[in-house]
């Protein structure tokens, strides 16, 4: 071999071992980049992934529309209450006995332990000696229930008119008062946990009005009612 | 938005005292009418309103011409003339 051709295997080799070199720099600057990013991508996240869901596959049962009465998984505390009453009164007012037949409406809520509603009655009847009268009235009623009874208290407001016998305008006269009542279901149930069911109550109420009368100076007279009658709740 | 509520609120609490009171006098007046005219269809009318004075009863008469039977009421000729009758 000739020494031209010895030197130019030399170089050869020379340039094979710095293009290895080269290659190799090369690799490790990669391998320290990814080295930068994998300690990039190990920062903490802020925001987790949320948890998978398990998916549902067969199809949800249709129960038909929500129901709005409660059942004991519901999360409503109450019921619409709605109750209407009829029944007979005796009101003793401005030293005479009055009686009459009334009927009365309450639209409220009922909770698992008490109820609360307006209420709006009206009443026709006649006096001892036969005028007729009607009153109108409206109110609030809070009762508790106990068992199947519910004990409660009314304040009410209304406007009493007496027909008068010679003539046909009315004496009218405004009143007030608080009554006390208990509803006993007597079809029905009236349990805590069975709020909502339909009821046929018996209703007795006594109460105290106030009613304006002028005795010659502008005054009240007080009067009681005892009422009696059938409720009929939804 | 709560304005109709409290007008709602406020008329159902100020409706009753605006509908004034009865007067003991006529409420009385009008019971013992009712009373006479049931025991005397053919009596002469009589007001019991305070525009008619002369011929309103005062309390005592209307108690009077109220708690007489029906026959006390004919025998004393309250039918014909309440005033002047039985409860003079």
């Amino acid at each position: 071999m000739s020494r031209a051709a010895a030197g130019g295997v030399q170089v050869k080799r020379l340039a094979v071992v710095l293009v290895g070199l080269l290659a190799g720099v090369e690799a490790r600057g990669d391998e320290d980049g990814c080295k930068t990013c994998v300690d990039e991508q190990s920062q903490p996240e802020i925001y987790p992934a949320p948890p998978t869901l398990p998916m549902r596959t067969e199809p949800i049962p249709f129960n038909g529309a929500p129901q709005a009465t409660t059942s004991l998984g519901d999360k409503r505390k109450y019921d619409l209450l709605l109750r209407g009453e009829l029944g007979g009164v005796y009101t003793r007012a401005l030293e005479r006995s009055f009686g009459g037949a009334r009927a009365d409406l309450e639209v409220g809520r009922d909770f698992e332990h008490f109820s609360l509603g307006g209420r709006f009655g009206l009443e026709a009847g006649g006096t001892q000696s036969g005028l007729s009268y009607e009153r109108i009235s409206w109110g609030v009623g809070i009762d508790g229930k106990v068992g199947r009874a519910r004990l409660g208290l009314e304040p009410r407001l209304g406007v009493l008119t007496i027909d008068r016998r010679s003539s046909r305008e009315a004496m009218i006269a405004a009143t007030a008062g608080l009554h006390a009542e208990c509803i006993i279901a007597l079809i029905g149930a009236e349990r805590p946990t069975d709020r909502g069911h339909a009821a046929l109550d018996l209703v007795l109420r006594v109460g105290y009005d106030w009613i304006e009368v002028d005795h010659g100076n502008a005054g009240a007279d007080r009067s009681v009612a005892a009422k009696l009658g059938i409720g009929g709740r939804f | 938005m709560r304005k109709p509520i409290w007008l709602l609120v406020a008329t159902i609490l100020f409706l009753p005292p605006l509908a004034g009171s009865i007067d003991e006098r006529e409420f009385a007046c009008e019971e013992a009418l009712q009373h006479v005219l049931d025991c005397c269809p053919d009596a002469g009318s009589f007001t019991c309103g305070a525009t008619c004075e002369p011929t309103q009863t005062d309390l005592a008469t209307s108690d009077c011409l109220r708690k007489a039977t029906c026959d006390e009421l004919r025998e004393s000729g309250a039918c014909r003339a309440p005033l002047q009758a039985v409860c003079k």
